[in-house]
């Protein structure tokens, strides 16, 4: 059953035996599992339940309705970075582009090796990262879905002899419409909304949307329940208290929102990683207009991605988006953005994606918001540099006649001789415009207190009943696209919870 | 509020109309309280942003309006701290000793020069100022429909034409005519030549 702020009283009081916060790839596959386990899951989520059926392909419309903040979150540093998350019934699941790569075996191999501890590799995870493609139908995308921006960066790979390899996306019968990052309308895409929390549901799970979990019920050292305000849909304010007991509480509210609720209550003591270890995959984007109609609009929003450079942590791909969130993001306006603008059906909308190497800090700000807080370093923005400059250089490879650059004092391109100039003057980081989808790592699990912040069940070292499933356990970057990954360590948790003999017994 | 239980009751991935207010029973939120003054210089913070076509009678209006209720869904402070960038630059032709009158109480054509020199600023925090307000005022004008049909972009079409290919793939039916149609000058190279699928 799902229930709405409508439906609550003014002290709304509830009782499960798990209770769960966040519907996204980690929350909605924890809760999934336990309740076809036979616990009493109770969700609980900060937005609406929005189904397939009211999808549709208006920025305003979407917007307000799936994104936290209506999409006006920043991570603060030199450069800042916009990012957007999810804050729906699914998560970042109902909004991303529905890439489902692994985390790479060389980087699982490290996290088991730096945390002395085998359940982290590639061979413990395998069964979890199987069982969650199977039940997101995880597979390549049909030949009739693919557009002409993903054939463009496909050809330009193979002319320039770079490696260019296909998505494995969660999706069925995925037909390109391409309105993945607005919900997907034709309910193709296996996110957790049409594919973990139905299973959910129907195992008898509720799920509590439009209330935000404000702090943990500790009582004798041990996590006992959440309480939440309820937001009413007309005027934004939380006005009803919800509180939850629970024998059990799991935090999967994002990499961004689950150290914020967590250092409330002053936890993560025994390492003080909480909050730290905070990496995002910053991009770069290009964006290139061609002398011919494009139509990037029809067509998988990401084929495939350009892998040549990956082994320098560096990726290229593309990722259209509507008119209305494209003339968000560029630094245009008057007649010029409309000029811009009107090329639309000729442009092809790139990235570049560079793996983090460095770490910021989610900081909890005094009435309980976050602050997240992250540098890039010299080596990151001179991969950026070069990142851009080889996209570039494909763009005009493949005849494009201008190249949209993300730099605030160099922003065009019509020549490959006028990309040498982004040498000269990108001197100083601040000129660089960067975003990112991806939050990860900052509760990091591990097998020692004095390392991490959750143990390998991923329950809080300092506070017994807490667990954490989402992003924020990752112990560094992964370098690929994180969903896959954040659900199979999920399905581990879930399949540790309900093997608990303390859990088994309380239910 | 019949559709509304209905709607909470039943978890399906159907496709639906994709209309622009879907009745499914969630409100979008009331508009974000702003001072005459503050909307003032929303108006003409909108004015000069905003090319000049293709608007239409009201336009202007409704995306002050679409701006405001976007506020109510950020963090109070993110809220108050568009407000301010408002007035700041309502203000910018005075700390930018380009006049004593305000954005609103000049020509169009030098408020939207003036900002554009802002959004190129050497310092990120000038910079910002107009980036926010840009973003907020533009994704609402290029989401309108008389602004898609002169980028000839009509997603809805397309899409309900994919959802019925989607219907004809679950019957077994796959032809190659329902691929996208190939760009021009990419018909002569390979349509998608991947050199692997990753595991």
């Amino acid at each position: 059953m799902i229930s709405e702020h409508a439906d609550y009283a003014r002290r709304e009081e509830q009782r499960a035996e798990i209770v769960v916060i966040g519907t996204g790839a980690g929350g909605a596959v924890v809760g999934a599992e336990l309740a076809e386990a036979g616990y009493d899951v109770l969700f609980l989520e900060e937005g609406g339940y929005h189904p397939t059926s009211s999808m549709n392909p208006y920025v305003q419309e979407s917007i307000p309705r799936m994104y936290r903040d209506a999409s006006a979150t920043i991570i603060f540093g030199r450069a800042p970075i916009s990012y957007v998350e999810g804050r729906c019934v699914g998560g970042s699941t109902t909004i991303n582009g529905g890439m489902a790569y692994r985390a790479p075996e060389a980087i699982l191999a490290e996290w088991a090796r730096s945390m002395g501890q085998p359940d982290l590799g590639p061979a413990s995870l395998e069964e979890h990262f199987l069982r969650v493609e199977a039940a997101t139908n995880v597979g390549p995308q049909l030949n009739t879905s693919i557009g002409n921006d993903s054939r463009i960066m496909a050809q330009g790979a193979a002319k320039l002899g770079w490696e260019y390899v296909e998505n494995p996306r969660n999706q069925d019968r995925c037909v390109g419409a391409n309105s993945c990052v607005l919900g997907c309308p034709t309910g193709a895409k296996r996110s957790t909304l049409v594919s973990y929390m139905p299973r959910a549901i129907a195992a008898g799970a509720r799920c509590l949307t439009e209330v935000k979990a404000t702090k943990l019920i500790i009582e004798g050292g041990r996590c006992v329940g959440v309480e939440g305000r309820a937001i009413n849909p007309r005027t934004r304010r939380q006005d009803k208290r919800v509180r939850i007991r629970a024998k059990a509480v799991v935090v999967a509210c994002g990499a961004v929102q689950t150290p914020t609720l967590l250092l409330r209550h002053g936890l993560g003591r025994p390492s003080g990683q909480l909050g730290r270890n905070f990496t995002c995959h910053p991009n770069a984007k290009v964006l290139a207009v061609y002398p011919f109609e494009v139509r990037a609009w029809q067509g998988v929003n990401q084929a495939g991605q350009i892998r040549e450079f990956h082994d320098q942590g560096i990726l290229f791909a593309e990722n259209f988006i509507p008119p209305g969130a494209l003339a968000a993001n560029m630094p245009l306006h008057g007649e010029e953005i409309h000029e811009a603008m009107l090329d639309y059906n000729r442009m092809v909308l790139t990235g570049v994606l560079v793996e983090d190497s460095t770490s910021g800090r989610i900081h909890r700000l005094p009435f309980g918001g976050a602050l997240p807080r992250y540098d890039i370093t010299a080596h990151d923005h001179a991969r950026f540099l070069w990142g851009v400059r080889k996209l570039a250089e494909l763009h005009f490879e493949m005849g494009a006649s201008k190249v949209y650059l993300p730099f605030s004092n160099l922003h065009v391109a019509h020549h490959p001789d006028e990309l040498a100039r982004i040498a000269e003057t990108q001197r100083s980081v601040q000129t660089i415009e960067l975003f990112t989808p991806h939050l990860m790592g900052t509760a990091r699990m591990g097998s020692r207190p004095s390392e991490s912040v959750v143990d390998l069940r991923g329950e809080v070292w300092d506070l017994p009943g807490c667990f954490v499933a989402d992003a924020s356990l990752f112990p560094s970057a992964i370098g690929v696209n994180p969903q896959v990954t954040i659900m199979a360590m999920a399905d581990q948790v879930a399949h540790r919870m309900g093997e608990s003999r303390s859990l088994r017994r309380a239910a | 509020m019949a559709d509304r239980k209905k709607r909470l009751e039943v978890m399906d991935d159907r496709p639906g109309p994709m209309d622009r207010h879907p009745d499914d029973g969630w409100e979008i939120a009331e508009p974000f309280p702003l001072d005459p003054r503050s909307r003032r210089a929303l108006g003409a913070l909108i004015d000069a942003l905003l090319p000049e076509g293709p608007r239409t009678a009201g336009s202007e209006e409704e995306i002050a309006l679409h701006v405001r209720r976007m506020m109510r869904y950020m963090p109070l402070t993110t809220a108050l701290g568009l407000v301010a960038s408002l007035h700041l630059l309502e203000w910018s032709p005075l700390w930018r000793l380009r006049g004593i009158r305000p954005l609103s109480g000049g020509a169009r054509g030098r408020a939207t020069r003036l900002l554009r020199e802002l959004s190129h600023s050497r310092l990120v925090p000038i910079r910002t100022l107009v980036l926010g307000p840009r973003a907020l005022v533009l994704s609402t004008f290029y989401d309108r429909d008389e602004v898609h049909a002169a980028l000839e972009y009509e997603p809805r079409a397309f899409i309900r034409e994919r959802i019925a290919l989607r219907e004809r793939l679950a019957r077994g039916e796959n032809r190659e005519q329902d691929a996208i149609p190939l760009a021009a000058p990419l018909e002569a190279a390979q349509a998608h030549p991947a050199q692997k699928v990753a595991s």
